[in-house]
């Protein structure tokens, strides 16, 4: 059985009447690389911040690595994490804001700083000041500290914010080889699917504060592979043909107009002539397969 | 809170802000010794003459005024360097938004409060000393021992000065957990020690109590500071002592219980 590393509990945080965070439950085992993914304003931010103690629960607990509450800050220290902006200080180098750091965990071993710095590729900037960093720098520069000392888990809130498509692809390796080479467990927030799809294992789809679903990447590419989408003035006469006279169950009624079937063996021609024998109109019958993006917002219109 | 302290001490030196408040010590004392006289801020002077002060004076062992001992006296001076140096312990943080990294990772909310509290107390003695060894020492460059006490006498006022000052710390540093933001920390505490007087000044002339009249006079804080360089009588310094500790108690009490509450962004 695999080590939970993180397990929250009925989390809440509510500001007066508004609730940015309403009992969520999210597992991360050692070794995931975690996907939060919600549009703007859903929740994912709130959840980091608490996991990370910047803000307190209204509601819930969560465990860290086993341990609850006070046990639980104990371990702070094998956690790194960018929350929000990248924020060090501006009349400071990146090295000299690395070192910093490295002082205030008592890390000894300075070269930890060139190797997180290497590893997001400011080798060649280390000595230039943060205020004169662009955002893509920043946002690299934050990665590195969240990665210092080799923490056990680490927590990226859009850390793809502000970099360019091939900072983003390089970004991508180096999760990657974070999580391969040196065994860290990733959480990663972003709105941006596809992106995060490119390299997390599991997956916490969030929205208006509510967990909407928590699936693995396996069982992402099963709920989005191919489908024949019916569209017709009838789903549910439809939806009886496909059960009595097709013997089809795996489908799924998307609106008053559109119907989904993911059964292997459908074929759109035997579809399409039941179902007009039955005495159905159908306006489109077509092969898809369901995109991240759709998949997402059908997820957040069945809430 | 080690690490912290030595994390803290390497970015500090490397800001200009603690130059500017060691400048601006160094810069008050040595034109009150250029030209023989202390100078004060604040609402106006206060006169060892002063008739709040004659009382106090006349239990004191010391019969005369020398010129350090005056600048001592003046020592309600410190107060803006003070802010600066909270600001450059604590503000940063705020400003820079980098506490949330420290919390995220580091230290808990209880132990960063005490550290930043313990660590704005302590600097701020060191400069407290720093500048008024200064003065004594520019004093006898200058003039030589004419106007100056003698050294242990400097350390007593130093170390009867200080749990008033350090409660002030306490205070802007429970003004910058408050608000959070270095412009209104700015704004507050500059502020704050003319207000603090006004409002004093207005409780006076309003109450008929005359003990509480005689309270805030005694121990309003630049009347305090500058009794306490002539050496008042024991029972008047145990209570600025008291003061002191109270004040730095419950800015510290309060002060956490805020920042608990509060979320980092």
């Amino acid at each position: 059985m695999r080590e939970i590393i993180l397990q929250t509990d009925q989390l809440t945080k509510s500001y007066g009447k508004f609730t940015a965070l309403d009992h969520a439950d999210m597992t991360v085992y050692r070794g995931d690389i975690y996907g939060l993914i919600g549009r703007n304003g859903a929740g994912k931010t709130t959840m980091m911040k608490l996991v990370a103690r910047l803000a307190e629960p209204t509601e819930g607990s969560y465990s860290l690595f086993g341990k609850r509450g006070y046990a639980a800050e104990k371990e702070k220290r094998r956690i790194g994490s960018l929350i929000e902006n990248p924020a060090f200080f501006g009349n400071l180098t990146a090295y000299q804001n690395l070192r910093y750091y490295c002082f205030q965990k008592g890390i000894t071993d300075l070269k930890q700083i060139d190797e997180a710095l290497e590893l997001v590729r400011l080798t060649d900037v280390k000595n230039k000041k943060f205020r004169k960093f662009s955002l893509g720098m920043k946002q690299r520069l934050g990665i590195a500290f969240a990665v210092l000392d080799n923490p056990d888990l680490v927590i990226l809130d859009e850390p793809i914010n502000g970099l360019d498509p091939i900072g983003i692809s390089e970004l991508r390796d180096t999760f990657r080889k974070l999580n391969q080479e040196r065994g860290i467990t990733l959480i990663i927030s972003s709105h941006i699917l596809s992106e995060l799809y490119a390299v997390a294992n599991r997956f916490l789809f969030i929205d208006n504060g509510r967990v909407i679903k928590e699936i693995t990447k396996q069982e992402l590419d099963l709920e989005c592979s191919r489908c024949i989408i019916v569209k017709t003035d009838d789903v549910k006469k439809t939806a009886i043909i496909l059960e009595s006279k097709l013997n089809i169950t795996d489908y799924q009624v998307i609106d008053t107009e559109e119907i989904r079937i993911y059964d292997e063996n459908a074929k759109t021609d035997e579809l399409n002539k039941a179902i007009v024998r039955g005495g159905v109109n159908i306006s489109q019958i077509y092969e898809s397969g369901v995109s991240l993006e759709d998949y997402f917002k059908q997820l957040v219109r069945e809430v | 809170m080690i690490n912290m302290m030595r994390a803290d001490l390497y970015r500090i030196f490397r800001g200009i802000g603690i130059y500017i408040a060691a400048a601006l010590i160094i810069i008050m004392s040595s034109v009150s010794i250029a030209v023989k006289e202390p100078g004060y801020i604040g609402n106006g002077n206060v006169s060892y003459n002063d008739e709040v002060v004659v009382p106090v004076m006349q239990e004191t062992s010391s019969t005369h005024e020398t010129l350090v001992q005056g600048i001592l006296a003046a020592n309600i001076n410190l107060y803006y360097p003070l802010i600066i140096i909270v600001f450059v312990i604590l503000m940063t943080d705020f400003s820079n938004k980098t506490m949330k990294n420290t919390l995220s990772s580091a230290v808990s909310k209880r132990k960063y409060f005490a550290y930043k509290m313990i660590m704005s107390l302590g600097f701020s003695a060191l400069f407290i000393v720093f500048g008024n060894l200064f003065t004594y020492i520019l004093n006898l460059i200058v003039h030589g021992k004419k106007y100056s006490e003698p050294l242990m006498d400097i350390l007593k006022i130093t170390m009867l000065q200080m749990p008033m000052l350090l409660g002030v710390v306490s205070l802007l540093v429970f003004i910058g957990f408050l608000f959070k933001k270095a412009a209104v920390y700015n704004a507050v505490s500059i502020s704050f020690i003319m207000l603090f007087q006004i409002v004093f000044g207005f409780i006076c002339v309003f109450t008929e109590s005359e003990s509480l009249k005689n309270f805030l006079e005694n121990y309003e804080l630049q009347s305090a500071l500058n009794k306490l360089a002539y050496f008042p009588e024991g029972r008047y310094c145990l209570t600025c002592l008291c003061i002191g500790i109270a004040e730095i108690l419950v800015f510290s009490v309060s002060g956490y219980y805020i920042f608990k509450k509060s979320e980092i962004k």
